[in-house]
């Protein structure tokens, strides 16, 4: 790390004057040092910006019925790697407020299912974290290392599985057999299968694995699930969801059921779309012209065929972010915005006033967080809320 | 600009750009505390600046290497034994780097990921400290209760942990910037030839 002294010194300024009780005198010292030369308060610009920027993370914050947990951001919500410099880093931390959650209380039924794989990548970070140097050494293992080892991953399905056993979550036959993994309404899992592979279970999700000596498959019995294939040609890996089957061998995508179709969203290799029977036979993909779908695209197939399309970069974050268990908005329309809140809680929007549904709304939410986002309906976009059993209905505010 | 606009400007316009700065500058500096002089140097100058020139750059990019040249040649000038590679290059090699393309911008998705995976590589107490008071909006005071630490002990955790995020978002080669080939992950990438 860094260790000039300017930057060793902008830091504890920086957390003398993050506390709420520095006196005029201390304020004076710092001007002092910030002048005296303007390398110091180039230093100190350069965390303040780091340690505001911090601040977005509130769009993560969970409902503020959950009890607080000092260590709820170990590792959970991160997603893996992601290349690129910072582009557009941060320049909405000026007026990103739609984004954050309401303070205000609120209520949530809902049992939570998000964080099981938070335990515990923690061991590889354990250092004494006063002296700088061994945490620096301990830090770029960290990172280097972070998952070089199987071992973290061994635990985190272990712990995983305890959690969802205990929650009555989980129903694992007999071993050999199909394993059932799901989701409740609200709900987020994500397993480690035998072979490493990952699956991430999305809102009200249902799929069946079977892992067999050539044959890697995955029933997607109903919602959506995101598949991290560990790469084997010699054992191809097969989603299907009804008439419709992905054939992988090792990569990243994302499918979702659809009321008649389903959607493959490809974030990173090559899959293939196609029957279940077709793909499960070991045919040639390109004499059969058996649609091949590549990072960046994505494919809907219904009884009328196969429709690919190219994704915009943005959009596909968007399909995305349920992984981080966050849903993003950019525009969108209320009606769709609704109708994506309504597949992760129990209680249902209504747009009872059909003005409405037009409005356009952006920003990062938890989608299990239905509280933050009805009170930032009602601050911000002139809605009022009428609870009626488990709907609430949205009217405009001035009507009656 | 208030401090706020400041640092929002400094984090959007400039600190993204400190990791292909510190590239660069490398090829003159073997030194990293060279380097790090360097880019602070380089800061100062801008923050410098008043707010109308401020106003009038439009290419921070081109602005702040550019600035970091002229630190560079300055340095590398007043230093007594000059290197003759260094030199050379300053001459010829052409300052600007590419610019970053819309292809490098983070998505939204990846701006998040970045804060929360900064904040959990953090070392434990350090990460829930940071954890409470940028999450959770607790005061230090607060903290230390909760932690039964002293106020002392969450400064010096602030401190210290704002300095590791800077250096992790900003700063660090490697990390989240590298491919996957160093990361070895246990999920290989697929060839399309195997499909």
């Amino acid at each position: 790390m860094n260790c000039n002294e300017a930057e060793i010194a902008a830091g504890e300024w920086l957390a003398r004057l993050d506390r709420d009780d520095s006196s005029p005198e201390e304020l004076a010292a710092f001007e002092r040092w910030k002048t005296a030369d303007p390398r110091h308060a180039a230093a100190y610009a350069r965390l303040a910006a780091t340690w505001q920027a911090l601040d977005r993370i509130q769009a993560t914050r969970p409902s503020a019925s959950e009890p607080i947990d000092n260590d709820y951001l170990n590792g959970t919500l991160t997603r893996g790697p992601s290349e690129s410099s910072l582009g557009h880093l941060f320049q909405s931390s000026l007026d990103d407020s739609t984004g954050h959650p309401s303070s205000g209380s609120s209520h949530s039924s809902l049992p939570l299912f998000a964080r099981q794989s938070r335990v515990r990548e923690s061991a590889q970070y354990a250092v004494a974290e006063n002296s700088p140097q061994s945490a620096t050494l301990q830090f770029s293992n960290a990172l280097s290392g972070r998952r070089s080892s199987h071992r973290p991953w061994l635990f985190v399905s272990v712990a995983a599985s305890l959690l969802v056993a205990i929650t009555g979550f989980w129903i694992a036959q007999t071993s050999g057999g199909p394993k059932s993994y799901r989701t409740g309404i609200g709900g987020f899992q994500r397993i480690v299968l035998e072979d490493q592979s990952v699956v991430e279970l999305n809102t009200n999700s249902e799929v069946r694995v079977a892992l067999m000596p050539t044959l890697r498959k995955v029933e997607l019995v109903r919602g959506e699930a995101s598949f991290e294939v560990v790469h084997d040609a010699s054992r191809p890996f097969i989603v299907s969801a009804g008439d419709t089957a992905v054939r992988a061998v090792g990569t990243k995508f994302d499918v979702r059921r659809l009321d008649n179709s389903v959607e493959v969203t490809v974030d990173e290799g090559q899959v293939a779309v196609g029957a279940p029977s077709l793909l499960e036979s070991k045919v040639d993909l390109v004499t059969m012209s058996i649609p091949q779908l590549t990072a960046g695209q994505s494919a809907v197939a219904s009884g009328s065929g196969v429709r690919l399309r190219d994704l915009p970069k943005r959009e596909m974050a968007r399909k995305l972010a349920w992984q981080t268990q966050m849903i993003v908005f950019d525009g969108d329309t209320l009606a769709e915005v609704v109708d994506q809140f309504n597949r992760y809680n129990e209680r249902q929007l209504v747009i009872a006033d059909p003005t409405l549904s037009t409005i356009h709304i952006g920003g990062y939410f938890r989608p299990t967080n239905l509280d933050a986002f009805v009170s930032v309906l009602q601050s911000d976009f002139g809605i009022r809320i009428n609870p009626d059993g488990n709907r609430l209905l949205l009217v405009t505010a001035t009507a009656n | 600009m208030n401090p706020i606009e400041l640092n929002a400007w400094l984090a959007k316009e400039i600190l993204v750009h400190e990791r292909a700065l510190r590239g660069y500058l490398s090829r003159f500096f073997k030194n990293v505390a060279d380097i790090e002089d360097v880019v602070q140097e380089t800061y100062a100058r801008l923050l410098a600046l008043a707010d109308p020139a401020l106003n009038t750059v439009r290419n921070w990019h081109a602005f702040l290497f550019t600035t970091a040249r002229n630190v560079a040649l300055d340095r590398i000038r007043r230093s007594r034994v000059v290197s003759l590679d260094a030199l050379a290059e300053m001459g010829s090699a052409d300052v600007l780097d590419p610019a970053p393309s819309v292809d490098e911008a983070l998505n939204a998705r990846q701006e998040l990921a970045l804060l929360l995976d900064t904040i959990a590589s953090l070392p434990d107490r350090c990460r829930e400290t940071l954890t409470l008071r940028k999450l959770y909006g607790l005061s230090q005071r607060e903290i230390a209760q909760r932690l039964a630490i002293t106020e002392s002990t969450v400064e010096k955790h602030v401190a210290y942990g704002v300095r590791l995020c800077a250096e992790r978002m900003f700063a660090k080669r490697g990390g989240r910037g590298k491919p996957d080939a160093e990361r070895t992950s246990p999920v290989q990438k697929g060839k399309s030839d195997e499909l």
